[in-house]
């Protein structure tokens, strides 16, 4: 007898740190863009400044650093990303120092500019470090919204995340109150077993 | 490196905590100051694609 019981699906960041068996992710490297572009610019700006001796980047210059950095993550077999070796942050602040002293190399050809590996200092680590929390929730966030039916996670999004209140939300939905109250529920079943993935404890973490 | 001792995300009485958390990430993803630079962001990286596979 066939097993009638669904498969459990792969949570978005597993396949994120899983590059070789995450070819979905590689098409949709507009969603990873999406998720991690605030702690990459961090890391590009900071970086910057650390080669520079202090000097501020443009925002040309960043989006350049990030753009680099995304479309080495999806398409170079030498950046793939191994969760044995270390967390996910780290390897994305690797990847980018290394892009950033590529354009540095290119903008500056007058400097010697070594590449080195580059820590950062506690304040600067600790900026890469909450944005890069927020992308891990906000990766939760995207994986619930792919695990839900799409009404369950609009009424989610709209109470939970927008601040709705449920009766207002039953109103704009046209529902009664306990309609919403019990999609809520259902979908906070959905939170809670995201949540217990370890995947998202291992990189939220510092 | 991962440990294996990190809590989960969602522990006892802190769920709200979490959807604090959670909501908060929503709306700097969701912000227009974060959909300005994916846009200008993607459009250098799909430049970037294209010219690496047009190499190829």
């Amino acid at each position: 007898m066939p097993n009638a019981m669904p498969e459990t699906p792969v949570s978005l960041l597993t396949r994120l740190r899983d590059m070789e068996a995450g070819a979905s992710w590689e098409s949709s490297w507009k969603v990873f863009l999406e998720l991690y572009q605030e702690p990459l610019r961090i890391m590009a700006w900071n970086c910057y400044r650390h080669h520079t001796g202090g000097a501020a980047p443009t925002e040309e210059f960043v989006a350049d650093a990030v753009a680099n950095v995304v479309s080495d993550f999806y398409t170079r077999a030498q950046y793939r990303y191994d969760p044995l070796r270390g967390k996910l942050r780290r390897f994305l602040k690797t990847i980018t120092n290394a892009r950033v002293v590529d354009l540095l190399r290119k903008e500056r050809p007058l400097d010697h500019i070594e590449l080195g590996s580059y820590e950062g200092t506690a304040a600067e680590s600790e900026a890469e470090g909450l944005a890069f929390q927020r992308s891990v929730l906000a990766t939760l966030v995207e994986d619930l919204r792919n695990r839900i039916p799409l009404r369950q996670f609009e009424v989610f999004e709209m109470v939970k995340l927008k601040g709705m209140s449920a009766e207002a939300a039953a109103t704009v939905l046209g529902v009664k109150r306990g309609i919403v109250d019990n999609t809520i529920h259902r979908a906070m079943n959905a939170v809670r077993e995201l949540a217990k993935d370890p995947v998202y404890a291992q990189e939220y973490y510092p | 490196m991962n440990s294996q001792n990190d809590p989960p995300l969602l522990t006892g009485g802190d769920e709200d905590q979490l959807i604090l958390k959670l909501a908060d990430a929503y709306r700097q993803t969701e912000s227009p100051e974060s959909e300005e630079w994916v846009r200008v962001i993607a459009e250098k990286t799909s430049r970037i694609l294209t010219e690496q596979a047009e190499e190829e």
